[in-house]
């Protein structure tokens, strides 16, 4: 689905690479979780799975199409949606439903499919009572469910979401994940997800950590956050539970360290306990 | 006290299409050196609440007094009430406007009249609190990464050195470490300086490892209150309201119905049980 070769980019011809020596390979309906410290170079990989950055060095492939060429700019944009980090400057229309259905118009969609498209999204996102609202108005957790909703409408290949939960609440959080979720199991679109909450990685099938510019590990969640010292080594963080796990073991005591989530850390807990 | 809300409400566009409430009668009283912390689902009204503190917005009945200014008061020095509390905004980006990083953090500075030496100082100072390198400071604000834009409009609002500092979600879109450092540095700087502190934030662990006192909103109003142990032990009720409690809180209370909210804590806990057995 997504493939990159010697990757690397420059926003400034005399300064050093931003991100270099990137190579990965994303399968189709893979859920891909991306971490790393403010500036390791997130935000400028993803701009280069839509072809909105282009490589100063290596290449990408989307499908095969190469990003560097022009004429298949509209085909790429069309199998990667992007959402991205801040939701004010994704909102185009006045009203939250007509900004959901903002592209799907601009590809001339029958009017009664938009309709049913629209809705569908905004009852995916939590949001369907505000369809009416003016999405300027709405605060910051609102606008980025909208953004959200506006991707899904266009049911693209593959969804690259550069920290869409940011600014959500807890669960405003859970529900993008899950729908993050549902969309990958059964509509089997490929999601890419760019995180700082570590929480929400644990989903993945695959994580990719970055550290300046570069991907220095990837692997299964339990696998990336079972090296507790690593990842804090980096500027990362493992979830609570796990960093419980760590500090138990360090004082001795007989525990798992790939411990993810809390109704693992019960079971491993209550038999320590009981 | 410093900040103190009597009965506040507040609503948008009154009077128009799309009038909505956003705070209905709500009261709270901030005391001098406070670390206080507040929660609620988003649309809860936090950011409303917040933006009357330093008379950005101003109640629409009730009273809000900052250090005693009324800040509806038609002679109200709201001047004085903006250097005493500095808001650190939900979204940076409204917050940097100048062409490099270095002047957006002087921008307080400068106008306060400081001396070249105390704005340096002081834009050095506020940038090593929150963690970004000097060679950022050259660059414009726009060509940085979210979290970068994040630390300068943290440190920007720093540089004014406020008796009050507010942060709507300052910690969204940082790095865990930078997360945890910023907050480490400026719960430092309340301890060692007495700042008063209100904390607005989504992240319930960032809560429960720093503030004193905990308020919850929910559709507008102050729900619950108190130490935020005791607001967490009532997970359930948040859940209800989109909120929930640290995932060390949930798992210890039902491993053993004890209320902690630190990883700390909860080791300590079942450390000691082991210890005995
Ligand atoms: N438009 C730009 N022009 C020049 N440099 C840039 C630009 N955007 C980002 N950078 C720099 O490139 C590096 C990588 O930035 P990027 O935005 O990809 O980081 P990120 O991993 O997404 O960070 P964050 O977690 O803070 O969002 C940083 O050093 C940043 O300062
Ligand atoms: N500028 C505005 N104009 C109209 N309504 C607004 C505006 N800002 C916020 N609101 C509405 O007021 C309510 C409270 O919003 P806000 O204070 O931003 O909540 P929070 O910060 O808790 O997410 C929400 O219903 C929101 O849609
Ligand atoms: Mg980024
Ligand atoms: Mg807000």
């Amino acid at each position: 689905m997504i493939k990159t070769k010697n990757l690397e980019f420059k926003y400034n011809v005399d300064l050093d690479p931003v991100i270099k020596n990137i190579n990965i390979n994303i399968k189709k309906g893979e859920f891909v979780a991306v971490l790393g410290h403010n500036g390791s170079g997130k935000s400028t990989l993803a701009k280069h799975f839509n072809a909105i950055l282009l490589p100063s060095g290596g290449a990408v492939y989307i499908r095969g199409m190469d990003t560097r060429n022009e004429n298949l700019l509209y085909e790429i944009r069309r199998e990667i949606g992007m959402v991205f980090q801040n939701p004010d400057n994704q909102i185009v229309a006045t009203i939250v439903e007509e900004d959901v259905a903002f592209a799907l118009e601009n590809l001339g969609v029958p009017s009664q499919e938009i309709r049913k498209t629209v809705d569908w999204a905004l009852e995916t996102v939590g949001m369907s009572e505000y369809k009416k609202h003016a999405p300027h108005l709405l605060s910051g957790g609102q606008k980025q469910r909208i953004a959200i909703a506006g991707i899904l409408a266009m049911k693209p290949e593959c969804i690259v979401l550069d920290e869409p939960t940011a600014m959500l609440d807890p669960i405003g959080r859970g529900e993008v994940i899950n729908t993050l979720k549902r969309l990958n199991k059964s509509e089997e679109i490929t999601i890419i997800l760019i995180t700082h909450n570590m929480d929400e990685a644990v989903f993945a099938h695959r994580v990719l950590v970055m550290n300046d510019g570069e991907i220095i590990k990837e692997g299964t969640p339990a696998d990336v956050f079972s090296d507790v010292e690593g990842m804090k080594s980096v500027g990362l963080d493992v979830p609570q539970v796990t960093e419980l796990m760590y500090e138990l073991r360090k004082e001795g005591i007989d525990v798992p360290q790939d411990v993810l989530t809390i109704e693992q850390a019960y079971e491993v807990l209550s038999e320590v306990l009981c | 006290m410093i900040i103190k809300a009597e009965n506040i409400s507040y609503t948008y566009s009154e009077g128009g299409p799309f009038e909505k409430a956003a705070l209905y009668n709500v009261s709270l009283t901030i005391n001098r050196g406070d670390f206080v912390g507040i929660i609620g689902h988003t649309g809860s009204g936090k950011s409303t609440l917040v933006q009357h503190f330093n008379g950005l917005l101003k109640p629409e009945s009730g009273r809000l007094t900052v250090d005693g200014i009324d800040t509806s008061e038609k002679k109200a020095d709201l001047k004085k009430v903006r250097t005493k509390v500095g808001l650190v905004f939900q979204y940076p980006e409204h917050q940097l406007f100048e062409e490099t990083v270095r002047k957006d953090i002087a921008f307080a500075p400068v106008n306060m009249g400081l001396s070249p030496d105390e704005i340096h100082d002081r834009v050095i100072w506020a940038s090593r609190l929150v963690g970004l390198p000097e060679e950022i400071l050259d660059k414009s604000p726009f060509e940085i990464s979210g979290g970068q834009k994040r630390r300068a409009a943290i440190a920007g609002v720093l540089a004014m050195k406020p008796e009050v500092l507010v942060l709507d979600e300052p910690t969204a879109g940082l790095d865990p470490r930078g997360r945890d450092e910023i907050l480490r540095q400026i719960k430092k700087l309340h301890d060692e300086t007495g700042i008063t502190v209100v904390l607005v934030s989504h992240g319930m662990e960032d809560i429960a490892n720093t503030v004193n006192y905990l308020y919850v909103m929910n559709n507008g109003r102050i729900v619950m209150h108190g130490e935020p142990m005791k607001v967490f032990s009532r997970y359930e009720e948040l859940e209800e309201m989109g909120l929930t409690a640290p995932q060390v809180t949930k798992l210890m209370k039902k491993l053993c119905g004890l209320d902690v909210c630190t990883v700390h804590q909860a080791k300590e806990y079942i450390l000691g049980v082991l210890r005995r057995a």
